[in-house]
């Protein structure tokens, strides 16, 4: 068996061997998490993954800090008026007269409404505007760690309970510490600017964090494999079952509410 | 620091890593509820400061309402469509008051500093009832299961199990959204039921855990239900 993975105490290179180790599915990260459960090492990771994710975005955002309300406006409006733009030349074989002046008198709205959105953006707060857009990109930016948080947490008890009725034997601690090397692929999501591929590499990073998940329910709760995905997969599929009901629910509602109106 | 403190803030930070021996401690105390209100008090306080802070910079960083109303309010009247409604007086009139309702809603709604005030009240005296309605409703359940605790030790130990709420400290940034906290607190409140009533296999933990919220969503729903004529009446005297 290879040497377990040096705990991840202080220098990068330790965290860095431990992530290339989860990622390639070695055993022993999970081994090595399970064996000495702490919830503080499964924070730190899900905090910095989450902080790292922020990052990318937050310097996306980096310009509009300094971006003056006028420019802001106009690249507001720029953006608005191209998904118009895209949306006439996609209809561009069904468009009906009346569509054709729909769009226009929305171009015209937005022209007229230009002098008042100025006005709105140089309303005062007590404060200086750069300040509130500086806590703006700020509380954006720390907003990701507690999402990333809240997501591990969410899934990871629905899987741990799921194991548990599948006859899983783990603790509560060593599963939530391996579990933890779950969120590590998810940096992917860092590319998720990148039109089509983005979307692509987000989901490659979302399917890769349920491998790890599978991973650290067949290690810390001791069951096959068969029913480790099960205990994967199950809260997905309950969640689908759920939407799908709902959705009915929502559909049935809405058509007897439209045939009440209709008799009435 | 004072001893005491140092301790007590140890006994929180492992609480919140969900130790199963913090929350041995905090049920193993002399005075398991006189010491679970000064630390559910405690954590409100630290979460309420967080929360009054953000609330200040966040009103301090918003524009006026006022002014925006007025601008907002002039720009519509300048519409071709605006037009249409003034040869109505009584669609006008329907729509001016729509207006009005729709923005005091929203000055209700903004961040001001009393808003944040009262969040530094309200906050420890949710977390109290919150903890005194799980403590209660959890060790009756957990007892009917036939669990092996005492009051006391599920008070003390549920307290303890409040500590995520100390992540609303992080609401001293406006803007940032703390989320995960419910899941964290099901978290703690599962290994402090499960510590206390040790001899209860986790399905019945898990029930005991469960019931309190669910119970708490039901009452709301009937007494939503209960309140829907109430309200209509209300509304339908604002709207006459």
């Amino acid at each position: 068996m290879n040497a377990a993975p040096a705990v991840p105490s202080s220098p990068l290179r330790a965290w860095l061997r431990l992530a290339i180790a989860a990622l390639t599915l070695k055993p022993e990260p999970y081994r090595h998490m399970a064996a000495e459960p702490s919830l503080r090492r499964a924070l730190v990771i899900v905090l910095a993954v989450g902080l790292l994710l922020g990052l990318g975005q937050a310097l996306v955002a980096l310009p509009t800090l300094t971006r003056s309300p006028e420019a802001a406006i106009e690249a507001a409006l720029t953006g608005f008026r191209q998904g118009l733009d895209e949306a006439r030349t996609g209809m561009a074989g069904q468009m009906t007269p009346e569509m054709a002046a729909i769009f226009d008198t929305i171009d015209q709205g937005l022209e007229a409404f230009r002098p008042y959105l100025l006005q709105l953006a140089a309303v005062p707060a007590p404060l200086p505007a750069p300040v509130g857009r500086f806590f703006a990109w700020l509380g954006d930016w720390l907003s990701q760690p507690f999402a990333l948080l809240a997501k591990w947490l969410g899934i990871s008890i629905w899987i741990l309970l799921f194991a548990r009725l599948l006859g899983g034997r783990g603790g509560l601690l060593p599963y939530l510490a391996a579990s933890s090397l779950s969120v590590i692929p998810h940096l992917l999501a860092i590319f998720a600017f990148i039109p089509c591929v983005g979307f692509l590499l987000t989901a490659a990073g979302s399917i890769w964090g349920l491998v790890i998940q599978y991973k650290a329910v067949t290690i810390t709760q001791d069951l096959s494999a068969g029913r480790a995905v099960a205990a994967v997969l199950l809260p997905y599929l309950l969640l689908v079952f759920l939407l799908v009901i709902l959705f009915t629910i929502a559909i049935l509602l809405l058509a007897t509410l439209i045939a009440s109106t209709g008799a009435g | 620091m004072n001893k005491k403190l140092r301790e007590t803030l140890r006994l929180v930070w492992r609480g919140l890593l969900l130790e199963p021996a913090a929350y041995d401690e905090a049920a193993a105390d002399d005075n398991p509820f006189v010491e679970g209100v000064f630390l559910v008090v405690g954590i409100g306080i630290l979460a309420g400061l967080g929360m009054l802070i953000g609330g200040l910079l966040a009103w301090a960083t918003t524009p006026d309402l006022g002014q925006i109303k007025a601008i907002f309010l002039e720009a519509l009247r300048n519409m071709a469509w605006y037009d249409t409604l003034r040869a109505n007086p009584e669609a006008l009139r329907q729509f001016e008051r729509q207006y009005e309702l729709g923005w005091r809603l929203g000055e209700f709604l903004a961040p001001s500093p009393s808003q944040a005030f009262l969040m530094l009240l309200l906050t420890p005296l949710r977390l109290l009832l919150s903890w005194l309605w799980f403590g209660l409703v959890a060790h009756f359940v957990a007892r009917l299961l036939g669990g092996n605790g005492t009051l006391g030790q599920t008070m003390g130990a549920a307290a303890l199990a409040t500590a995520p709420q100390l992540l609303l400290i992080a609401g001293l940034v406006p803007g940032l959204a703390v989320a995960g906290i419910g899941t964290w607190t099901l978290l703690t409140r599962y290994v402090a039921v499960r510590r206390v009533h040790e001899n209860l296999p986790w399905p019945r933990v898990l029930v005991a855990v469960l019931t309190p919220p669910v119970l708490f969503i039901l009452i709301g729903l009937i007494l939503g239900l209960l309140s829907i004529p109430v309200l209509a009446g209300l509304l339908g005297g604002l709207f006459a």
